[in-house]
């Protein structure tokens, strides 16, 4: 069979399981078979060969005026997350020696939208003013009806929302293949850029680049388990046991993965801003799977 | 040790945990973001309700029932990624509560 038939294959059946269980569970699940299957045949390979443009909008809901973050620091966001999946960024030099080569570009620029769903010119920011103090991870942030802003047709544009979080949280994701009306990515104000309102020790912009990842399907390096029983179905990522917080010291092992131990440097663990570097190449291949499968919206753009 | 004395609302000051122990402040106190911040609630009743960490950074609530023996906190099946589920509390004061960290 052609490598051609195998693509035509593999796309017509995760359509039809689309179809037949819609719920957000089994879509997860299909998503993993399909990525499982989009790696091992070249699928995965064929996207990355160009470059990926994501249309993106932000959604700026705020109450007071230092929540309505300048467009200045919204594009500094914007050129931080870029640097960042085309591993660009300078700190890319601070990646220890056994995984200078792992450091991998994934080749997906993200460019706020220049027409809105109308088709009408924009530039890619909608600034809404809530009556609300700040907001939770109940999605509250995604409904105009609830103080918030609604989606984008979020087939065509990544949709970001920036407001004030509770509790201490930085941001929060959807993986694909949830409901489209909450489908994006939602960050804290002040953790949101690299300028205005962003503070330290989250003011690089990676708490974006972190959740975009779980956005294009990546899992957190740990596997999401307190033990080493999980992983993160990316095979370059060595096992580790939980998070890593704060500015780790390299290395530091756990589940027997020395001598290098975790790759706490990796934008999917917990560290901070200026402490975390790269996506791996096996990381990259998961990604380019998501978009020649869940997200393939994005492809025809 | 007395249930009143570790019984209220929890949440992990990672950034003062050493590495031997893990460090719970109140959960009222002014901690900094975090990427990630697990929590707990022990209640007199026997109950408790903890937040975990969530795969795509949504905390996971959970709750279930929790006993102490001696100075060992033992609590049900919970979130995926919460607290230990047994903790020995090495000392609690009205300002933290300090665990052995397990290995």
């Amino acid at each position: 069979m052609t490598p051609k038939r195998r693509q035509c294959a593999a796309m017509q059946e995760y359509e039809r399981l689309l179809e037949e269980q819609p719920s957000f569970r089994a879509n997860q699940q299909r998503a993993e078979d399909f990525t499982a299957r989009a790696v091992t045949s070249g699928e995965a390979g064929r996207v990355a060969r160009r470059l990926v443009t994501i249309p993106t909008v932000v959604h700026v809901v705020h109450d007071k005026p230092k929540e309505n973050i300048s467009d200045a620091q919204i594009r500094s966001q914007i050129a931080a997350l870029n640097m960042d999946f085309r591993a660009t960024n300078e700190d890319t030099a601070k990646v220890p020696d056994p995984w200078k080569g792992l450091v991998a570009d994934a080749k997906i620029k993200f460019q706020l939208a220049t027409k809105d769903p109308e088709g009408k010119r924009s530039n890619g920011i909608v600034r809404v003013q809530t009556d609300r103090t700040s907001f939770g991870a109940g999605d509250a942030v995604k409904r105009a009806s609830a103080g918030g802003s609604d989606a984008w047709p979020s087939r065509a544009y990544l949709n970001l929302w920036v407001c004030t979080l509770g509790g201490g949280l930085l941001g929060y994701a959807q993986f694909p293949g949830g409901p489209r009306a909450t489908d994006g990515v939602v960050v804290l104000n002040t953790a949101f850029g690299t300028e205005g309102t962003a503070a330290a020790p989250f003011d690089r912009g990676r708490t974006l680049t972190h959740e975009v990842g779980h956005w294009l399907n990546l899992r957190h390096i740990w596997g999401d388990t307190l033990d080493c029983s999980g992983g993160d179905r990316v095979p370059d990522t060595p096992n580790c046991k939980g998070p890593n917080m704060g500015k780790p010291t390299y290395p530091s092992v756990s589940c027997a993965n020395g001598p290098h131990g975790d790759m706490f440097m990796n934008y999917m663990d917990y560290v901070d801003d200026a402490a975390m570097f790269m996506f791996t190449a096996g990381q990259v291949e998961r990604m380019n799977a998501c978009l020649a499968g869940p997200r393939k919206s994005f492809l025809a753009a | 040790m007395r249930a009143d004395e570790v019984s209220g609302r929890w949440a992990h000051a990672h950034e003062e945990d050493t590495s031997d122990e893990m460090v719970f402040r109140p959960a009222d106190a002014e901690l900094p973001p975090s990427r990630g911040r697990v929590a707990f609630e022990l209640r007199a009743d026997g109950s408790f309700a903890e937040t975990g960490l969530g795969p795509a950074d949504v905390p996971e609530e959970a709750t279930g029932s929790w006993t102490l023996e001696g100075a060992t906190i033992r609590l049900s099946d919970g979130a995926a990624q919460g607290v230990p589920r047994e903790m020995e509390v090495l000392r609690t004061d009205k300002e933290r509560l300090v665990v052995r960290k397990p290995r």
